[in-house]
């Protein structure tokens, strides 16, 4: 996927999976709400939920969401970057994004 | 996994790489008797994470809704392929998976191309269940019937507090 189809993907994305590693190195991972604006991706997520425990600090933070009409058309991404605590959740800025869509490998 | 019957359900894959950075991918897991199971290429990047380090976090999601899930934390081991192919046979399917692609699968398992890995859970992080509508997150429990008693009590309770202050009111 281009970067302009990851961030229209983004803001699409109501839903993401997100992911931190916790202080005794075990990844840790939960389902948030999210929403993509600028660049920027904000997760409203618990603050006693063990990812927003993890990523204070702030340690690296890893979102992921896909979509999937059928088998041959899954497509997603994966954000990686380091979130910074807001009042209703976190915040992070994408330092890193990877697309991908099974739907234009040959097949 | 209570609530999970046998069968292929989508789930995000967390694992930790070399460089202690989280890393999550998009699979399509298994469930067999309540344990996680999932296949990737022996070459992939995740297959080699999870040799160097088998701690994995599961963001199971539910088949009938999207923004529920259960997460499983647990070590992910290297299971004979044989087994999983076979298992892919049955069991609720969360969509329909082409013949050929299922085909495909089971010869790479065959020849070790793809690898099959079980999800041990971790005794000491035990499942949670998330559901992003509430945006709650809460350990899972095995149901006891005192729970249910202590629940039911508290009502009743209640409702005879409800009655007690409709009497008095009456009387006054």
């Amino acid at each position: 996927m281009e970067p302009a189809e990851v961030e229209e993907f983004l803001g699409r994305c109501a839903v993401m999976a997100v992911g931190a590693i916790d202080a005794d190195g075990w990844p840790v991972a939960s389902l948030a709400a999210t929403t993509f604006d600028d660049g920027t991706i904000t997760i409203r997520i618990a603050g006693d939920d063990p990812v927003a425990v993890a990523a204070a600090g702030p340690e690296p933070l890893c979102c992921t969401a896909d979509e999937d009409p059928s088998y041959y058309e899954i497509r997603g991404v994966i954000v990686h970057g380091r979130p910074a605590p807001a009042a209703d959740g976190l915040r992070m800025p994408v330092e890193r994004a990877i697309g991908f869509d099974f739907g234009r490998l040959p097949h | 996994m209570a609530g999970f019957p046998d069968g292929t359900y989508k789930m995000f894959l967390f694992v930790r790489r070399p460089d202690g950075s989280p890393m999550g991918y998009p699979m399509t897991a298994m469930v067999r008797g309540g344990t996680v199971e999932f296949t990737t290429y022996r070459k992939a990047a995740k297959a080699r994470y999870l040799l160097a380090d088998d701690r994995v976090c599961c963001v199971v999601i539910d088949n009938d809704d999207p923004r529920r899930a259960t997460v499983v934390s647990g070590r992910a081991r290297p299971v004979d392929g044989s087994t999983f192919a076979e298992a892919t046979r049955a069991g609720e399917a969360r969509r329909p998976v082409p013949q050929s692609v299922r085909d495909d699968v089971r010869d790479r398992l065959r020849t070790g191309k793809r690898v099959a890995f079980r999800v041990t859970d971790d005794e000491t992080r035990p499942p949670r269940r998330v559901e992003v509508a509430q945006c709650r997150s809460s350990p899972i429990r095995p149901q006891s019937r005192l729970s249910g008693l202590r629940s039911n009590g508290f009502a009743l309770f209640q409702v005879c507090l409800l009655l007690v202050g409709l009497v008095t009111r009456a009387e006054r």
